[in-house]
């Protein structure tokens, strides 16, 4: 084994070390410029600066780093500290195997693009425009999404047909694009560049068509889409130039059929294709609130109460003519009992539906009723032309809307004058939040982190993520508006094409490997995968290469160690702690994404923290083993801290709360055992939280 | 041709492992035509001092049951050591420690004053104890020392291979057996059963659903189990992932969980902390208060986790006592 060492021009001092004639010393001066050779099976132990940053130098190889710059140099620990992390690092890495290089072929160089708004529209012509064979596929009958059910765009209020359709006209102009409406994703198999998709695509009615319209004037059935009237048979004047029949709504009692110059066909059923692609965009886009769960607002309940795009569509069509209107803010956003999050985008919608009756309607009275006005960036002059306009702001959240006397009744508390306010106005408009498409990223395994996916690889950040070629663009991403979402589209179809270029991907990510001859199947990993990514195939348990992210949580899962994470397998983290702990030690267990982090940042803060804490680092708290901080225990350890992400940031989903559940039983344990259970501490250390670190291990070393 | 010498010796056990001896039936009697018995306190007369008296080596295998707690043991186990080609733990407590490992929770104080003075049917106004020595009028009389801690047999003595079961069925008994007479032995250190998990074999695990996830821990005191279903599924605690198979899964068909006596599976250093490990991850609860309410519904971590394997554990017994 070679341990090479990087003493950053002079900063970083080493200890004599003798570990025998098997392990070589190698000693640079910048590691990070000199880049010496790692074979692909090689073990090593670089001991340097923060393996954050080693990692991006030496992607792909099997090295256990020690950061001998931010645990020891910069917080003035001595070099028998440094001797005992490098000693123990070789320990583990004599009882670690190789990790597996993974080759990914990009068998298919086409893509599947989901969803025909403009994210998807802006995707499918930049892929198109670079060559790809692309496959865009709409659940609906008309390209546009969103954009084409509104009337106006903020913050010009540009006419939305103004930006939609030179998008769509764009796209028309590639021939290597497929487009598919009414058309759904029911099953999805295989792997990144190598997808296999079930489409389903459910009957148009419309066969031929000449846009005559007559069948509109006979059809008799009246819905209301989204605040605008309008009969099951319609056409929304966007792409493709044919009539459609809502068939949810449809009687199939014919009349249209009868007047039709074309074709309609009632009885069309719904057809399924097998498609192929080698990557896959998201571009599902927005998704309302159900805001009816606000009830003390009364949607749903109360005529004249309606969210932002019924509103908008009702005045557009002529349907609405208000004279007083309440524009209700964070409608069921930034509360707990509905979304805790802010949406970014409705208090931009807000301001825009108050425009507009400002524009149609001069002599209307507008309320904006907000705790907060998020009109960040340029979008500040839009809330001073209302200002200006004579638009009412009034900080506070209403408490409860009524109706009374014909009237809506808006009560509100003014945070401003104390006073509480009773509103009387016709229309309220409730400017609601966005929740995520969980029922597309399920289909997709992708994890939702809090609220909205988390997603590596879109953001270029996938070093140590398994690459799927699964991205999103647009506001499936997160609610954005139409440029944000143009932006984000062509972000998405750079990877997209950056992906697809390849021929092969090759990564050393860890992932979990099941040994036949010690799993008795007993099936404990299997919930305990975040992805999905475990299943009994044949009577036995399989990974799945495709899906396993390498969190570890189903080998610390596991009761007979069949299930082992590379790199990470547990006699190579027993004899690493093994090695390192001394009697008097706190033993500090870091999650690689959060707390790890934590303990460099000491070092640049300036911090001090007693020698005697010894870091480990590992890929999740969820990843950490009782055993092992048994034996640090066993070894006359005063203390383990494990530290890992808050609740709900987990980078592994819910490692943390494995970890939480296996600390208390273990403190139950060293209880009865006649031990202080305080010995064990499993704490949330953000990325940043380098005090909160030190505070902890200070207290555990009392 | 001389038939290969044996010894069966007994330590702290319970009698179990000789019983399962008898529990051979008429295999018993090929056992006794193969072999000659050298030492076999339950059933046979022989002397400490006939042990001594024989070559180092001489014995082809000494089945050893019973955890180490007396200096006597320790003494008897050294010894067969040196005379034995072979020793086999034989039964869990040899193997881990077994049910009189759990008395690593207390010391040999307190478990005099429970056992000589504390409990109801016991009058003890004096307060005695057994003494390792104690002059009478006939001379010094000695009794072997007890220790403060229990130990397993590989922890006083090298251990060739491990006979489990508490007490070790007879299937298996008469494989280790024949693969001692035919020379046909596994690697060293092997623990003479199925290398994998109870679940491998258990009917049950059949029932299992694919993803387990339980939202509270029950005792099978306090539930009536379904015969047909797996236990855990259930959030009834069964350490079957947990515990080498080979069993034949007498527990299991008698409706209860399993304990964990065939402890656990090769890579395994801790028994306890592997089930604890897995049976918290199970726990499908993502509330940090509901997770702590959860894990102090578990009664006794110990007897649970470690009915036959405290000794052999990471942190072997109670601390600070």
């Amino acid at each position: 084994m070679r341990i090479l060492t990087c003493n950053c021009h002079g900063l970083i001092k080493f200890p004599e070390l003798n570990l025998g004639p098997d392990v070589k010393i190698e000693q640079y001066d910048n590691l990070c410029k000199l880049k010496p050779e790692i074979g692909a099976d090689e073990k090593v132990v670089i001991a340097g600066c923060s393996p954050n940053l080693l990692e991006g130098i030496f992607p792909n190889t099997n090295a256990e780093f020690v950061n001998l710059l931010e645990h020891v140099t910069l917080v003035n620990h001595s070099l028998e500290k440094a001797k005992g992390l490098i000693v123990a690092a070789v320990e583990k890495m004599k009882q670690t195997p190789s990790v597996k290089t993974k080759v990914f072929d990009i068998k298919n160089k086409s893509a599947l693009v989901i969803g025909g708004g403009i994210a998807g529209i802006e995707v499918a012509t930049q892929l198109s425009k670079n060559g790809l064979s692309v496959k865009l596929i709409e659940k609906t009958p008309f390209l546009g999404g969103t954009v084409a059910k509104l009337d106006r765009l903020y913050p010009e209020g540009t006419p939305y047909s103004h930006t939609l359709m030179p998008l769509i006209n764009k796209l028309q102009a590639y021939d290597n694009v497929a487009q598919l409406f009414n058309t759904e994703v029911t099953d999805v198999k295989g792997r990144v560049g190598d997808y296999k998709i079930k489409l389903k695509t459910n009957p148009r009615g419309v066969v031929q068509c000449i846009n005559c319209g007559k069948c509109v004037d006979v059809c008799p059935v009246e819905i209301n889409d989204d605040g605008k009237k309008r009969k099951a048979i319609y056409y929304v004047p966007t792409f493709p130039d044919m009539y459609a029949i809502d068939f949810e709504a449809c009687t199939k009692c014919g009349e249209c059929v009868k007047v039709c110059p074309g074709k309609i066909d009632l009885e069309q059923t719904i057809k399924e294709t097998d498609i192929e692609s080698g990557a896959i965009v998201v571009a599902t886009g927005l998704n309302w609130y159900d805001v009816s769960k606000v009830q003390e607002y009364g949607y749903a309940r109360l005529d004249g109460v309606m969210k932002t795009l019924e509103f908008e569509r009702a005045i557009a069509s002529g349907a609405l003519q208000p004279n007083k209107v309440a524009i209700v803010y964070c409608a069921g956003s930034r509360d707990s009992k509905h979304l805790p999050y802010c949406s970014k985008i409705c208090c931009l919608l807000g301001l825009k539906e108050a425009k507009l009756v400002k524009d149609r309607f001069p002599g209307a009275e507008v309320y904006i009723i907000a705790m907060d006005m998020r009109s960040y960036g340029t979008f500040e002059y839009l809330y001073n032309t209302l200002r200006e306009k004579g638009v009412s702001f009034i900080k506070g959240k209403p408490s409860e809307i009524n109706r009374r006397n014909g009237n809506l009744v808006v009560k509100t508390e003014d945070l401003f004058t104390n006073e509480l306010l009773e509103i009387e106005v016709d229309t309220v408009v409730l400017s609601s939040g966005f929740v995520a498409d969980a029922a597309t990223f399920d289909q997709f395994n992708i994890k939702l982190n809090g609220d909205f996916p988390v997603l590596f690889e879109n953001a270029g950040l996938g070093n140590y993520e398994l690459p799927r070629g699964i991205f999103t663009a647009g506001a499936a991403t997160f609610p954005s508006g139409v440029a944000e979402t143009l932006v984000d589209a062509r972000k998405a179809s750079f990877s997209t094409l950056d992906l697809l270029s390849r021929d092969k991907i090759e990564t050393k990510i860890p992932q979990a490997v099941v040994d036949e001859d010690q799993c008795s199947v007993c099936r404990m990993c299997i919930g305990t995968c975040p992805y999905n990514a475990i299943s009994v195939v044949d009577d036995k348990i399989k990974i799945n290469e495709e899906l396993c992210m390498g969190c570890g949580i189903c080998a610390i899962t596991c009761p007979s160690y069949a299930s082992q994470l590379e790199g990470w397998n547990h006699s190579g983290l027993y004899e690493q702690v093994r090695s390192l702990v001394k009697k008097g030690d706190v033993l500090a267990i870091m999650c690689r994404w959060s707390a790890y982090n934590a303990t460099e940042r000491v070092a640049h803060d300036k911090l001090k923290y007693p020698e005697n804490v010894k870091i480990v680092r590992v890929p999740c708290t969820g990843a950490v083993d009782p055993s092992h901080i048994m034996l640090a225990l066993q070894k006359g350890a005063k203390g383990v801290l494990i530290g890992g992400c808050y609740p709900d940031g987990c980078h592994y989903a819910r490692g943390n709360f494995r970890a939480k559940a296996r600390e208390q039983i273990l403190k139950l344990h060293l209880d009865s055992l006649g031990m202080d259970k305080d010995m064990v501490r499993l704490e949330w250390i953000g990325k940043d939280e380098a005090h909160k670190f030190v505070e902890i291990v200070q207290e555990m070393n009392r | 041709m001389a038939k290969p010498l044996v010894a069966f010796y007994w330590c702290a056990s319970c009698g179990g492992c000789e019983e399962s001896i008898v529990d051979l039936a008429e295999d018993l009697l090929k056992v006794v035509d193969a072999v000659e018995f050298k030492l076999f306190p339950v059933a046979m007369d022989f002397k400490y001092s006939d042990v001594e008296a024989l070559p180092d080596k001489a014995l082809a295998v000494s089945f050893i049951n019973g955890a180490i707690r007396t200096e006597e043991q320790e003494h008897i186990a050294k010894l067969l050591r040196q005379k034995s080609q072979l020793v086999v733990a034989y039964g869990t407590c040899a193997h881990l420690g077994g049910i009189p490992g759990l008395a690593n929770v207390a010391n040999r104080k307190e478990i005099f004053e429970t056992a000589y003075k504390n409990t109801a049917s016991t009058v003890n106004p004096k307060g005695i104890y057994p003494q390792t020595v104690t002059e009478t009028k006939y001379g010094k009389l000695k009794l072997p020392e007890i220790y403060d801690s229990v130990q397993t047999l590989d922890q006083t003595i090298d251990v060739d291979y491990y006979l489990p079961g508490c007490a070790p069925p007879p299937d298996l008994i008469m494989n280790a057996i024949n693969a001692i007479l035919e020379g046909k032995l596994p690697p060293k250190g092997a623990v003479l059963t199925s290398e994998k998990a109870l679940c491998e074999t258990c009917e049950r695990n059949k029932s299992k659903p694919d993803k387990l996830a339980i939202k509270d821990i029950k005792r099978i005191s306090e539930v009536k189990a379904d015969p047909e279903k797996c236990f855990l599924a259930e959030g009834i605690i069964c350490m079957g992932p947990a515990t080498r198979g080979g069993c034949g899964e007498r527990c299991i068909n008698a409706n209860m969980p399993c304990r964990g006596c065939f402890g656990p599976t090769r890579e395994v250093k801790d028994m306890g902390a592997r089930f604890l490990s897995g049976l918290a991850s199970i726990i499908d609860v993502e509330d940090e208060a509901e997770i702590e309410k959860i894990a102090q519904s578990i009664i006794d971590p110990i007897g649970l986790f470690y009915m036959y394997s405290l000794p052999s554990s990471i942190i072997n017994r109670k601390q600070g006592v």
